[in-house]
């Protein structure tokens, strides 16, 4: 598996995204995340395993509490990814909704012959 | 309307949402006429779409392929598997390259399902693309086909509410 793979598997669950989104506004340690997420510690321990093997974030070797800090650049690149998927969509939605703009218009004039 | 959502609510999935300010029975349209899907689904700025067979009957194949101004072509084929009337498609994907140096794009199937909702002249639009494994999503994802693109920004917050 790629890491980016990896990154994609990691936020494929709920309570990890969860754990992400928090971590975007600063550092946390395991037990902040235990009392946010009303989880066992154990749980916790493994869904940052998954985020950590996948490159997502990182803990702290150095204090105690082993803080858990956000890694960025690996979230930028799946962030990236979903930016150039939804591109491509939005490209073609747009072109749709002018499509059905005329179509709208086109059964309107049809209704008042 | 607001831009589409993408989402990836499981490891091999990856799931688009858009609203449409039009009833069901023109989206539905602009989806399964030719004619309509060759005006709208044609992937990239200065693409167009030659082949464009559809098929709205269960068991039924279609083939759309894709042309750039300078001649690259890739398409998808594919058969349906379900089709209900202005609610639901569901249709197997396969890609052929072409000519087009896009990668592999998985080799096996990924199955496609799109479905149509309106509440109040406003039609939700909702597709989800699973791929065969995760290895057939890589090579989808690892591909140059979505280099260049101009992006709208997407916020963090956006991506993560799946």
């Amino acid at each position: 598996m790629t890491r980016l793979d990896q990154a994609f598997a990691a936020l494929a669950d709920p309570t990890r995204r969860g754990i992400v989104v928090r971590l975007a506004r600063g550092e946390a340690s395991v037990s902040d995340l235990v009392g946010l997420f009303s989880l066992t510690q154990p749980t916790i321990s493994s869904h940052l395993k998954v985020l950590e093997s996948a490159g997502l974030i990182s803990r702290s070797r150095v204090a105690q509490s082993r803080p858990c800090k956000l890694e960025t650049k690996r979230l930028k690149a799946v962030t990236d990814w979903l930016e150039k998927v939804q591109g491509i969509w939005e490209g073609n939605y747009k072109r749709l909704d002018a499509l059905l703009d005329e179509l709208k218009q086109a059964q309107k004039t049809e209704r008042k012959k | 309307m607001k831009p589409a959502e993408v989402s990836t609510p499981s490891d091999r999935e990856v799931l688009v949402k858009r609203s449409f300010d039009a009833p069901v029975n023109l989206v539905w349209q602009a989806y399964t006429e030719p004619a309509l899907m060759r005006r709208w689904l044609t992937a990239m700025p200065g693409w167009t779409m030659p082949v464009c067979e559809m098929a709205t009957h269960v068991g039924g194949k279609y083939r759309w392929r894709w042309r750039s101004e300078d001649g690259q072509e890739f398409g998808f084929t594919g058969e349906m598997l379900e089709v209900a009337l202005h609610s639901k498609i569901v249709h197997t994907q396969i890609y052929d390259p072409g000519g087009c140096d896009f990668g592999s794009m998985g080799g096996e199937p990924s199955i496609i399902t799109v479905t149509f909702s309106e509440t109040n002249g406003i039609t939700n639009v909702a597709t989800s693309i699973k791929f065969a494994s995760q290895a057939d999503r890589d090579a989808a994802m690892s591909t140059g086909m979505t280099d260049g693109m101009e992006m709208s920004y997407q916020s963090l917050d956006g991506v993560l509410a799946a």
